[in-house]
């Protein structure tokens, strides 16, 4: 279409009052989607980073610092989500796209160095920082914070382990109620293929299996059965298969497909670990759930707690993803929204010690404010004796100079 | 950081017990009023929708937005279920859950185009207040549109030539007619959807569940037609739930 782009102007374009140096107006505010935390909100943010990383580091895994953006192919080639999530520009012919996942961006590096470095040493890898991803009818990307881990190895104690490692997470940071919901994506894709293998000759099976997959994600049995006819009915079961462990205990699989079977028993090893562990309470389960994105392959939780409208973390097993980047290995791993959980938390975390206050001798004026060197020194050696102590301390004006107004701040956010 | 105790937190926090229901101000909610009465939502008396935005009720509060912000209060836990319909949940890629079809406020969204005017060639100009549905439908086909989106009205647009065609959602297709339109084609059929936040599916299963179930119940049992009298909503749920 020819026709100008109609789209009204967001807050953070209308012209301001101050005019800069050559003559733009600031844009008042910021853009919406652009988080800008600050002084207590900004501890909690890190906090929760902090305390998760210690919490992977603990359990063996090595930070993998990845980059902010990479091409968008990369992004592209881990799903249809990923793509349509990731915010793309242009550079010199290539298209480019900012980070909105860390998986792809992880099987990159993965890849990459097992090509120059064949040795496998890097098994466990963690990783954290912001993603920018395109919003659903927002006329701009939003930033989030996320924190995760990426293991490379098949099997129950893998999948296991990364559950307790996002328990522990979770119980670190205080995180109240939380609730770890389990599924097993073989369960609804086998029941999904024997349906479709089902269906008459002709029939568009694309269609039907993009419908049906659209039928599982809202739980929407009337989409399930228009898409499959009768051949619905095992996965509009399966969606009442949700809850506790009772839901793996009471049916007989074995009419099931073979790897739908595989599933419920890896299901219910898990579940018998967690009890054992004492860790019951702390999840449910779901034969139906896929959690939306298109690459797990086996086990899928989402994690959620009473204060958050939208899921806090989740993650799953998705085997097929690395070798999409040349790095093929079994993988399991999960993400927490750093951003998600600190807003769950209130300020009882900073318990940091009180600062000591340091005097300063000068007039609070920015220009010949008079002070002496000899006063100035003083004062930054008591300051360089309580840093050298680890003390924290605050640098303040010493009352009743000329032009100090508006005093020393009780509190102030920032500081330099 | 605090010593790490791995049972410290077991206990969850205190919980608004009632389940909160966003419910669409608009046609739907006439045609949805029997079944939500039924399934014991509490609703205002019948007949007597004042300007309230706000209804409570032992077992649920119920809140009334605009149809389209349904999915939006669901999605984002502002509300733990809703009633939408289809038309608005497909313009919406609300990441919730639609577990339930109550099968009433039953419309076609249709492609329709004057009776008396040959098709030019594409693309068409199609005049729509559902661009999504519009753009999937003819982008499915390989079909080049040029989408006019329009607040309400639609049907004038081909008369007025701004318009070759619209897509539009139509109960009996009268306004069609009236305005020299016939139906190409049905994209959909849409009918009022119960909308479920993921986050409440999960934690509030004891909420959440039996009003699932109820109006489940409801919707597929004959409704009497006058509206029964405000039932004692949601006597039988359970006064605190548990976390989940």
């Amino acid at each position: 279409m020819s026709e100008p782009d109609r789209r009204p102007d967001f807050p953070g374009r209308r012209p301001a009052s101050a005019p800069g140096p050559r003559g733009g107006a600031l844009p008042q505010g910021h853009p919406s989607g652009a988080a800008s935390p600050v002084g207590a909100a900004a501890s909690r943010l890190r906090r929760v980073e902090a305390t998760a990383a210690s919490v992977f580091a603990g359990w063996g895994y090595r930070e993998v610092v990845a980059p902010l953006f990479d091409y968008a192919e990369v992004f592209a080639r881990s799903g249809r989500w990923s793509e349509r999530a990731s915010y793309r520009f242009t550079e010199a012919g290539d298209l480019f796209a900012l980070r909105s996942d860390f998986t792809p961006l992880v099987a990159r590096i993965v890849a990459r160095t097992a090509a120059a470095n064949p040795t496998p040493g890097l098994s466990r890898l963690f990783y954290r920082g912001d993603t920018v991803r395109r919003q659903e009818r927002r006329l701009l990307p939003a930033t989030g914070c996320e924190t995760g881990i990426e293991h490379f190895a098949g099997g129950l104690a893998a999948d296991l382990e990364t559950l307790l490692v996002a328990v522990e997470v979770l119980e670190r940071l205080g995180v109240e109620g939380f609730l770890i919901t389990v599924g097993h994506a073989g369960y609804p894709l086998a029941l999904l293929e024997a349906a479709l293998a089902g269906i008459p000759e002709g029939a568009d099976a694309a269609a039907a299996r993009r419908e049906a997959l659209a039928g599982l994600y809202r739980r929407d049995r009337a989409r399930l059965r228009a898409a499959l006819g009768p051949a619905a009915a095992p996965l509009v079961a399966a969606l009442d298969r949700s809850g506790g462990a009772e839901v793996l205990a009471d049916f007989d699989p074995a009419p099931l497909p073979a790897r739908a079977r595989e599933a419920v028993a890896d299901l219910r090893r898990i579940s018998d670990a967690l009890r054992e562990l004492g860790l019951a309470d702390r999840f449910g389960f779901d034969l139906a759930e896929l959690r939306g994105f298109d690459y797990y392959t086996g086990l899928v939780f989402e994690i959620h707690a009473p204060g958050a409208g939208v899921e806090i973390g989740g993650g799953g097993r998705y085997d097929d993803l690395f070798g999409r980047y040349g790095a093929e290995r079994p993988a399991v791993g999960f993400a927490v929204g750093v951003d998600r959980i600190a807003g769950l938390l209130g300020d009882s975390g900073s318990d940091e010690p009180p600062a000591q206050r340091i005097p300063l001798p000068v007039s609070g004026t920015a220009a010949g404010d008079g002070s002496s060197a000899g006063g100035l020194a003083a004062a930054f050696a008591s300051a360089r004796e309580a840093r050298r102590r680890d003390r924290r301390i605050r640098l303040e004006p010493t009352e009743g100079k000329i032009g100090d107004a508006s005093g020393p701040a009780p509190s102030s956010p920032g500081g330099s | 950081m605090r010593p790490y105790n791995p049972r410290a937190s077991a206990l969850p926090p205190p919980m608004d017990s009632r389940l909160l229901v966003a419910l669409p101000t608009g046609r739907l909610f006439t045609a949805a009023e029997p079944v939500l009465r039924e399934a014991g939502i509490p609703l205002p008396p019948p007949g007597r929708r004042d300007r309230s935005l706000r209804v409570e009720g032992p077992g649920a509060v119920v809140l009334f937005v605009k149809d389209r912000d349904v999915p939006v209060y669901v999605e984002h836990g502002a509300a733990d279920l809703g009633v939408v319909g289809r038309d608005v949940l497909e313009e919406q890629p609300a990441r919730l859950y639609a577990p339930l079809d109550l099968g009433v406020g039953r419309c076609r969204m249709v492609l329709a185009r004057p009776g008396d005017r040959p098709l030019p060639p594409p693309p068409f100009r199609i005049a729509t207040k559902y661009p999504e549905a519009a753009g999937r439908h003819f982008l499915g086909r390989g079909i080049a549109v040029d989408l006019i989106r329009l607040s309400g009205a639609v049907e004038i647009a081909p008369a007025l030539d701004l318009a070759d065609g619209i897509v539009d959602l139509v109960e009996t297709g009268s306004t069609l007619a009236a305005n020299g339109l016939v139906e190409e084609e049905t994209l959909f059929e849409s009918t009022a959807r119960v909308v479920v936040n993921r986050a409440s599916f999960r934690l509030r299963r004891p909420l959440v569940q039996p009003a699932l179930r109820r109006l489940a119940a409801s919707a597929s049992a004959p409704v009497p037609a006058p509206a029964p009298e405000v039932v004692g909503a949601g006597a039988e749920r359970p006064a605190v739930p548990a976390a989940r």
